[in-house]
């Protein structure tokens, strides 16, 4: 056969184009550079053999997004000559956070002290809360060990809930 | 113990990341002494669900339309598909058809009023004297046999002699001590046999209802159980599911004042409407403010194929087929019914986030279940009327399917008995997500909607403490419940059973004499500390429902959804059992069917079903694995079984291997000691079948037997009516999606052809639905 059944990519579009390209342009830093990251994505399932990676379709899809993402934040070092420290910075801000003045005044705000910490912690919770990856999804997206992934979001999470309890301008829930 | 706060495991076990079983028990027995680690883990899970609920009500960003197209091309798929909007739009694209639906389709299909119901299968009437005349008589008003005074002649069964196959093997030796009480004595069965007798053989197979036509008629209405059984309850029959939709109008009108986010903080709400989530949405959307990919890979990853870790930890009781049995060796198949629906919801879930359902979430019955169908309801005061329908078997045209359908007399518009409604909340902080809490509260106003001064409500919630949040107050105080209801908030570890005590202490003092007196318990079912022993908790609801006070589970959310805690839980307590995911959900079950919900009109009723070895080779009950019972259970009134609400309908299927089919079976050695059993006479009539449904009133002990008998058919499947083939649809749907070793033909694809042809009017659109639930169920497995 010449092609692989890939008629089950509509579906699998559906459900994850969105969070897909969150993730990506989280890494990347930049909406135009995501998309063409997940249409790579994408174009690459068509290639797939649906039987094989069905069971573990999400990791398969992160993981894919993942290193292309990575793969042209490199080229893009190359080209541009930017340094580690302006990767780090490009992965650290959301595309939300930017784009919304008021939220920007709301200094307390999850988000924003989420985009305070380190890349990775970042990344992880994100693919946790924003993508719904289990820790051991995670730990196959990201190469890091199920323990490595676990301590990265309690940390993460108890330097957001320190810094939002220390903030009065956040009313938290009860 | 050191306990080190700062130990990962403790924000592990709050998301619910701990694998394994012996670390769990270990952090839930530290939880339990641990008021200070019970609180981080709240406070680690608040904090998890407000990050949550920013992160995912970020601006939602997508591929541009000309990628989509691009990645269609290479999929070799049409631009057709590119439908498949992202998850909002679908969302609210489902919603426009099934609100469309509400409106247009009873226009659209115009069905043949009335003229299936005159096809249901050829009955006789297994009562005595054989005069055409007095069987009309008895049909219309059945002869009733209390457990009292058996009109029997116990006569020994030869089949209680037999070591029973499989799950009857316990009861064996019981049997044996005390012979089966069987009512219909031998003269009756010669009787029926000569009346058999009377039809013509050669009758053409479509005029299949081989009986007079006022035999018809009566059929038509026969079943009714309980002959003198008048409750006082002053009931009558109609209204159904007007007052359901009159009532809906208003009760969306008071939902959308408030959009459903309410546990996350004020400051949040702006930001999910720049989403686009308006209360509209919330009230009829498939998801709620769910985030876009309802978690996508976990479906993805079947639980029951996952690799290694559990990534969730929904919790399903495993289901084996029933499988096809022997009707010579085991001529009788008991079972309980089930009124459950929860099975419905929870696949829709899975589908709708795009994953097919774990097998064992998929219970048959429930799915079956779920709709609504047309069967005649009883005359009088009786409690429920039975139907019978038997065509062959469309994913297997050898085989005969046999459709056995009960249908409780419907309680009017205003004549529902003064209830005593005690909600007993789970509040624990797993209850937080959108989908739990916020949801459980925007249901409860729908049902607040629908109460009067006759009703009281309380509200019981428990979490690391349990309270009566709300006593006992009259229905007709409508601003004081809603205010109750807003205030409710998640937070705390739970400590499931002293919630169910407390609230039972409260239905107790409450107690409404002849009213329905319900504990209603939603949750996650994710009781996770404190006294949690299944054993015991079961034994406290089953005595409480002995004393009158019912329970019914509601289940919520998902990623740690307990499914089989919550079935076994309203199973014990006699009530139903409903998965509400989404706002519509709600209103089916409070709203619509708030009668069914909620009003008994019997109770232990178990249907039992005796084959005809000479024409029945084999046969199989479709679903209700978990409902089986002992064949000595069906006559013994000590033994609980479902309860059956007003208006409900409630389906059994059998898959009949008629003699003369060739099958390949097991097959067991012939026995030493005894001989095969001699057919009786009544075996030589053209009868498959004789069924038997017992009940009880729901204030009384002694059942009431009821009986007919179900004769043989050629009905092609199609000619079975719409119901019918509906109901046969939705089973291959079932068995489809569990990949039944005894789906024979049916596929997703024969379903969706059943459905479509078994759709009729489908006033609600909920038919419609579940044809577009197969679609995406095939679009997902291809």
């Amino acid at each position: 056969m010449k092609t692989p059944d890939s008629s089950w990519v509509p579906t699998v579009l559906a459900d994850y184009e969105q969070p897909l390209t969150r993730y990506a342009a989280h890494i990347t830093g930049d909406i135009e550079k995501a998309r063409e990251v997940v249409q790579d994505t994408f174009l690459k399932l068509c290639r797939q053999k649906p039987a094989e990676i069905r069971s573990h379709l999400a990791q398969w899809l992160y993981t894919v997004c993942r290193n292309r993402a990575l793969d042209v934040l490199r080229k893009e070092r190359r080209m541009t000559g930017i340094s580690d420290a302006q990767l780090e910075m490009h992965a650290r801000s959301g595309p939300a956070v930017s784009a919304n003045m008021e939220q920007e005044e709301q200094l307390a705000n999850v988000l924003n002290v989420l985009s305070t910490l380190p890349a990775n912690q970042q990344e992880v919770i994100r693919l946790k809360f924003q993508s719904d990856l289990s820790y051991a999804e995670i730990s196959q997206v990201t190469n890091l060990s199920v323990s490595n992934v676990g301590f990265l979001i309690h940390t993460g999470l108890k330097t957001i809930r320190e810094r939002v309890r220390t903030q009065p301008a956040i009313r938290r829930v009860k | 113990m050191k306990i080190d706060a700062n130990d990962p495991k403790w924000t592990a076990y709050a998301l619910g990341e701990i694998t394994d079983e012996k670390e769990r028990a270990e952090i839930e027995s530290i939880l339990e002494e641990s008021e200070e680690m019970r609180r981080l883990v709240e406070d680690i899970r608040q904090t998890a669900g407000i990050l949550k609920a920013e992160l995912q009500a970020e601006k939602p960003l997508g591929l541009t339309q000309e990628q989509r197209e691009r990645i269609a091309e290479k999929a070799g798929a049409g631009k057709s598909w590119l439908r498949w909007k992202p998850a909002y739009a679908l969302a609210t694209a489902a919603v426009a058809v099934l609100a469309i639906s509400f409106v247009v389709i009873r226009h659209l299909n115009t069905v043949e009023p009335g003229r299936r119901n005159n096809q249901i299968a050829a009955l006789m009437p297994r009562e005595s004297p054989a005069t055409s005349q007095r069987q009309t008589e008895i049909l219309d008003e059945p002869r009733t046999y209390t457990n009292a005074a058996p009109a029997a002649e116990g006569k020994a069964k030869m089949e209680s002699s037999y070591p029973a196959q499989s799950r009857q093997d316990t009861y064996t030796l019981k049997s044996k001590e005390s012979a089966a009480v069987n009512p219909p004595a031998p003269a009756t069965l010669a009787e029926s046999g000569v009346s058999a007798g009377n039809m013509p053989a050669d009758k053409k197979v479509a005029e299949l209802p081989a009986v007079s036509s006022d035999v018809q008629d009566a059929i038509k209405v026969m079943g009714g159980v309980v002959g003198e059984a008048s409750s006082g309850r002053g009931v009558g029959s109609g209204v159904g599911h007007g007052v359901g939709t009159g009532m809906a109008g208003g009760a969306a009108g008071g939902v959308s004042a408030t959009p459903a986010l309410s546990v996350m903080p004020n400051s949040f709400a702006p930001v999910a409407q720049k989403d686009g989530i308006t209360a509209d949405d919330a009230r009829f959307g498939r998801r709620i403010p769910m985030p876009p990919p309802p978690p996508p890979h976990k479906g993805m990853f079947p639980p029951w194929q996952k690799p290694s870790g559990d990534f969730n930890t929904e919790a399903y009781a495993n289901i084996l087929d029933n499988p096809f049995l022997d009707a010579a060796q085991n001529p009788l198949s008991t079972f309980s019914i089930d009124v459950d629906t929860a099975s419905y919801s929870n696949v829709r879930r899975f589908l709708d986030g795009g994953a097919l359902p774990p097998k064992d979430a998929v219970r048959i019955e429930e799915l079956i279940n779920y709709f609504d169908y047309d069967y005649k309801g009883p005359k009088n005061e009786r409690p429920f009327a039975a139907n019978f329908e038997i065509t062959e078997a469309p994913w297997k045209p050898d085989h005969r399917l046999l459709r056995i359908g009960l249908k409780a007399r419907e309680i009017p518009q205003g004549k529902r008995p003064d209830s005593n409604l005690v909600f007993l909340l789970d509040v624990s902080g797993s209850m937080a997500d959108e989908n739990k809490l916020p949801l459980v509260k925007e249901s409860m106003k729908l049902l607040v909607d629908q109460l009067t001064e006759a009703d009281r409500v309380s509200i019981v919630v428990y979490a690391s403490d349990t309270s009566v949040f709300l006593p006992s107050t009259s229905g007709d105080q409508k601003e004081k419940l809603r205010h109750a209801i807003e205030r409710l908030h998640a937070g705390g570890s739970t400590n499931g059973a002293s919630g169910i005590q407390l609230a039972y202490k409260t239905a107790k003092e409450n107690f409404i004499p002849g009213g329905i007196n319900r504990v209603i318990l939603a949750t996650d079912g994710d009781f996770n500390v404190g006294m949690t022993n299944q054993g015991d908790l079961t034994r406290l609801i089953e005595d409480k429902a002995k004393s009158g006070i019912f329970l019914s589970a509601l289940g919520f959310g998902m990623g740690n959804y307990k499914d089989s805690t919550l079935e076994l839980l309203a199973n014990k307590g006699r009530g139903n059992y409903a998965y509400i995911d989404t706002l519509n959900e709600a209103k089916k079950v409070l709203v619509e069917q708030i009668n069914s919900t909620l009003v008994a009109v019997a109770k232990d009723v178990k249907i039992q079903v005796e084959f005809n070895p000479q024409r029945v080779s084999s046969y199989r009950l479709i679903g209700y694995e978990d409902r089986i019972m002992a064949k000595e259970d069906f006559n013994d009134d000590a033994k609980q079984a479902g309860v059956i609400g007003a208006g409900h309908a409630v389906t059994a299927l059998y898959e009949i291997v008629p003699v003369g089919v060739s099958e390949s079976k097991p097959g067991v050695d012939p026995l030493k000691y005894q001989k095969a059993a001699q057919p009786s006479t009544a075996a030589h009539s053209d009868e498959l079948l004789t069924i038997k449904i017992r009940s009880k009133e729901p204030e009384k002990d002694t059942s009431v037997l009821s009986e007919f008998a179900v004769k043989e058919s050629k009905e092609k499947f199609s000619e079975a009516s719409q119901d019918f083939k509906f109901a046969a649809s939705v089973a291959a749907f079932g068995m489809a999606l569990r990949d039944s070793p005894y789906k024979g033909s049916a596929s997703l694809e024969s379903a969706l052809e059943w459905a479509k042809e078994g759709k009729g009017d489908d006033k609600h659109g909920y038919r419609q639905e579940f044809i577009r639930l197969i679609h995406r169920a095939i679009s997902i497995s291809n």
